[in-house]
């Protein structure tokens, strides 16, 4: 591999975390109490915006709290690598609308191990094995998940 | 003693070889299926319930109970191992399993532990249900929705034990949780909210693949750090024999108190209308923190995962009180047990316990035995297990990923549980990277809903009067008591501490 | 190598055993030649759930069909997705593809979404079900007449009960008794079983539930039927005694809570006849009619055009109740 994936870059996400929690507590306010109201008074009950209507005023105040606090602490690191894994997820989510979900997971699994992590035939082999076991096996076969086939699959068997 | 000559004669209704090896089976087959994450105890016993057809009725029962009962004990397995809760009673597990396993390298006592102290609780809540169990589940009716907003109010006040060292973030994602649980269809009103137009977010933000994703593929993120770290991979080795995984005198010595403790409390809470297994654990471990420790909650300590696992299998004895007793189930759980039940012409309600005593305490033995079984089996399978952290990280990782998407996808069956996995995989790794512990959140989604739902109706039928959900009973008055209490005491310390009239050392 | 080649052919073979099936049975001029795929839109073990694996069973048994078919679960919004799902299935796929679609499905669906049932095909409607209001041990009242009087007087009375159909009977309930939501007011469980812990523990005056639910409570004197939301009394021996609102000098109220199937708007005429056919024919099994009679269902046998004609004006009904 050419470029560093271990490098680590700063992200001050310890302010950005506060900020996105206050917009989510901004939008649930917003929609508590503008479009759900808060109290319903002709059948003398709370509305269904009454609790995350009080719990996102109470998000709201503690966000802008947590900011203040993350402004003074350092900013946490983040590394390239650790994003492979929810990469890998979203291929295999592409690769599963084409052929089928058994065959993309054993198909991860294999070029992950032998291409990625250079691991021997045998390691890769016997996880294999135990993947398949447990996704073919398992849930498949024992409790009866249907799992997509895909496009080729509804191509060749739909 | 009418009721100990009751349960003899459902000793003896099940003391057959079929009984016993349906019970054998089911007690296997329940375990693995609780470890399975993403399977969970609802749909574990849904999927396994046409097994039962192929047996006469009482062994079918036999089989049910077992399959039902030893389902609570998987859940732990992969809490402990991988940091993936198999149900949500198994969050608190983890919270002290995992670093058990990991941190202090005692994976096997940590799963030793959690057998050993799941089976204490179990016994206690069985033997309370063959004794108390009527009287048990006519006084869980008293709690009506006024009654389970304030105790719900005193469990959640509890969410602030486990918020960790920043008190404000802790908070923060607790708040959060309780927003994206309120996504969905809105049960008293019957209409949606905070859908935003989007079809799948009528049915809301599904628990499991929402575990799955905040606390094991967060994990495995993790994990890409470590995995070339040759020197976390030696330690463990050495004890994955079983040998090597026997607690010792003085573990039983601290196992027990907490187990016992919880299992009495974890029965009672089983019994509350809706209150159900998760809210038995997390008050357990909630009360545990009250009590000595000899290492601090959090950091691996037996005690926390005896209290949490302890009360979650006293709770799901305790829920067949009112399932038997009343045909009330607790969970969703306990309604497909109770459509199991009734499918073999056996109708839980007030006239179980008269027309078909041979049924009735036939299960109720059952349990008792599939609990030594589940016991017996699941340490069996513990050496097994343990060669999981044998194997390197880097292959583990690719594993894990499979058995996040899979087990995600099989809550669902479709793609949206895959989603919302990834999503807050993605967000609980960036949470716990920033500061913010992601324990708090999963609990506040599970107990606010119901916090909410009870709260709603408790204002309904009082007409919109507060005093009158808050001391609407001698039990809501004593609760409402409680929970000032709790609210109160560390902000009177905290003031009396900056007045100087207190000298505490004991803060945290 | 070889064990590699192996795992993947074992893995084809796993997909291609679900995908097949043969079939030699004709009629009405529609074979099925491939698998069926029903679909359920709640969680398997539901109501939903046990009535389409009846008649599933109730075809097996009895040779009706000899289609291999498969429940789907599709759960996602509330069903929604399903529903949606099925709605637009078309091509070939339609003439595989049923639905269990019950009233509890429709109200929400309508009331939520856009879908209406125009978008299906309707094949036929199963089983009805009705409710009554009850009283519990622990109550104030002992029968309607005194919850009327309480009414009258100011007092305030609370019915707790199951969600949709429920809400909706609760809905009519007040508007023809013409009293106000604050004083005869209502608290919605996920099911009857929460509405009847409630009542039992007298935390509300009044339950409402179907026959099937409440029966043993009544049997062994917990509950009491105090109003039936039909237009005539139940027959039962335990309900018979539970007057009608007619009784009262009221109009009745009553919304009938049926169990369907439909198919989507895209199944071709001669499938839609030949499942049709079929489903009349399970209806007639006595496999079936175990099945009525174990929850308190009534027969309600409406097949084709028979049960469009119902859906649509139910459907027409709903949405004028609720303004849309």
């Amino acid at each position: 591999m050419k470029f560093d994936d271990k490098k680590t870059v700063k992200i001050p996400s310890k302010i950005l975390v506060p900020v996105v929690t206050l917009a989510v507590g901004v939008l649930f306010a917003v929609i508590s109490f503008g479009q759900y109201g808060f109290w319903d008074s002709t059948a003398m009950k709370p509305t269904k915006g009454f609790f995350p209507g009080i719990i996102s005023v109470a998000l709201i105040a503690l966000s802008v709290l947590a900011f203040i606090n993350g402004l003074r602490s350092p900013n946490a690191e983040f590394k390239l690598i650790n994003w492979y894994v929810p990469g890998a997820v979203l291929l295999i989510i592409a690769a599963t609308y084409v052929i089928g979900m058994i065959p993309s997971l054993l198909i991860f699994v294999f070029l992950w191990l032998k291409l990625y992590e250079k691991q021997s035939w045998l390691t890769t082999l016997i996880a294999l094995a135990i993947v398949a076991f447990i996704v073919i096996g398992c849930f498949r076969i024992w409790l009866d998940i249907q799992f997509p086939i895909g496009f080729l699959g509804e191509l060749i068997f739909g | 003693m009418e009721n100990f000559a009751l349960l003899f004669h459902g000793f003896q209704v099940v003391f057959t070889l079929q009984n016993i090896g349906a019970c054998l089976l089911g007690a296997f087959l329940g375990l693995i299926v609780g470890a399975m994450p993403g399977i969970g105890s609802l749909a574990g016993v849904a999927l396994l319930l046409p097994l039962t057809y192929k047996f006469n009725p009482t062994t079918a029962i036999v089989l049910l109970g077992a399959l039902y009962y030893s389902n609570m004990y998987g859940g732990a397995f992969s809490a402990i191992l991988l940091n993936i809760p198999g149900d949500s009673p198994a969050v608190m597990t983890a919270l002290d399993g995992y670093p058990m396993a990991t941190v202090k390298k005692r994976p096997g006592q940590a799963l030793f532990t959690a057998n050993l102290a799941s089976c204490i609780g179990g016994t206690i809540g069985m033997i309370i249900l063959a004794f108390l169990g009527p009287a048990l589940a006519d006084a869980g009716l008293h709690f009506g929705p006024a009654e389970m907003t304030i105790l719900l109010l005193v469990a959640m006040t509890s969410i602030g034990w486990l918020v960790g060292s920043n008190p404000t973030n802790g908070v923060v994602l607790t708040l959060l949780g309780i927003l994206v649980a309120s996504i969905g269809m809105d049960l008293q009103s019957g209409s949606p909210r905070f859908n935003f137009g989007n079809v799948y977010l009528l049915g809301g933000v599904k628990f499991i693949p929402f575990v799955i994703g905040t606390v094991g593929f967060a994990q495995v993120m993790k994990l890409m750090d470590e995995k070339d770290d040759k020197a976390k991979e030696s330690g463990i080795t050495e004890r994955l024999t079983i040998r090597g995984s026997l607690l010792s005198l003085h573990d039983v010595k601290r196992i027990l108190p907490p187990a016992i403790r919880s299992g009495i409390l974890g029965t009672f809470v089983g019994v509350l209308p809706g209150a159900g297994a998760t809210t038995g654990a997390f008050l357990g471990y909630a009360v545990q923190r009250a009590f000595k420790n000899e290492e601090p909650l959090g950091t691996g300590a037996m005690q926390g995962i005896a209290a949490c696992e302890a009360a979650n299998n006293a709770a799901a004895a305790g829920a067949f009180a009112p399932l038997l007793a009343l045909g009330i189930p607790g969970s969703g759980t306990g309604a497909v047990l109770l459509g199991g039940l009734m499918m073999w012409g056996l109708n839980p309600g007030p006239l179980l316990f008269q027309n078909e005593p041979d049924f009735a305490w036939g299960l109720i033995a059952s349990l008792f035995i599939a609990n030594i079984f589940a016991l017996m089996i699941a340490l069996g399978v513990i050496p097994m297990l343990l060669k999981i952290l044998a194997v390197p990280v880097k292959v583990l990782i690719p594993i894990i990923t499979v058995v996040c998407i899979v087990g995600s996808y099989s809550d669902t069956y479709s793609f949206y549980g895959v989603i919302i996995m990834l999503i807050s995989g993605v967000c609980g790794y960036l949470f716990e990277k920033s500061g913010y512990s992601t324990a708090p959140m999963l609990l506040s989604f599970v107990l606010a809903p119901l916090l909410e739902d009870n709260m709603r109706k408790a204002f309904v039928i009082s007409g919109g009067s507060t005093s009158k959900v808050f001391f609407n009973s001698a039990i809501s008055t004593v609760l409402t008591i409680v929970f000032c209490v709790l609210i109160l005491t560390p902000v009177i310390r905290a003031i009396l501490k900056k007045t100087g009239i207190l000298k505490g050392k004991k803060t945290k | 190598m070889k064990k590699f080649a192996a795992i993947v052919l074992a893995a084809l073979v796993a997909v291609a055993l679900f995908a097949n099936g043969t079939t030699e049975e004709a009629s009405s001029g529609f074979t099925p030649e491939k698998d069926v795929s029903w679909v359920c839109t709640s969680k398997p073990g539901g109501g939903s759930d046990i009535f389409t694996t009846q008649i599933k069973d109730a075809m097996k048994a009895n040779g009706i069909t000899n289609a291999n078919i498969v429940t789907d679960y599709i759960t996602d919004g509330s069903g929604e997705v399903g529903r949606l799902q099925v709605s637009t299935t078309n091509k070939a796929k339609a003439d595989y593809t049923l639905l269990t679609f019950n009233s509890g499905d429709l109200m929400p669906m309508v009331k939520n979404t856009d879908n209406r049932v125009e978008n299906f095909r309707p094949l036929a409607i199963m089983a009805v079900d009705k409710q009554l209001l009850f009283i519990g041990e622990q109550s104030k009242y002992s029968s309607w007449q005194e919850v009327m009087d309480a009414l009258k007087n100011g007092q305030k009375i609370v019915i707790a009960g199951s969600k949709g159909d429920d809400i909706e009977t609760y809905n009519k309930l007040i508007a023809e008794l013409g009293v106000a939501e604050s004083q005869l007011s209502y608290i919605a469980n996920d099911a009857t079983s929460g509405a009847i812990t409630s009542l039992l523990g007298g935390h509300v005056d009044l339950c409402m539930s179907k026959p099937a639910a409440a029966s043993q409570y009544v049997e062994a004197g917990k509950m009491k039927p105090v109003l039936a939301l039909s237009n005539n009394r139940f027959s039962s021996e335990l309900l018979k005694d539970a007057p009608t609102l007619s009784e009262f000098g009221y109009n009745n109220v009553e919304v009938p809570v049926w169990r369907g199937v439909t198919a989507p708007k895209a199944m071709s005429d001669s499938a839609y006849a030949y499942w049709a056919e079929c489903l009349k024919k399970a209806s007639e099994t006595a496999e079936f009619k175990a099945y009525l009679s174990k929850n308190g269902l009534e027969p309600m046998y409406l097949f084709g055009a028979e049960a469009e004609a119902y859906m649509l004006d139910y459907q027409k009904t709903y949405l004028a109740s609720i303004g849309k």
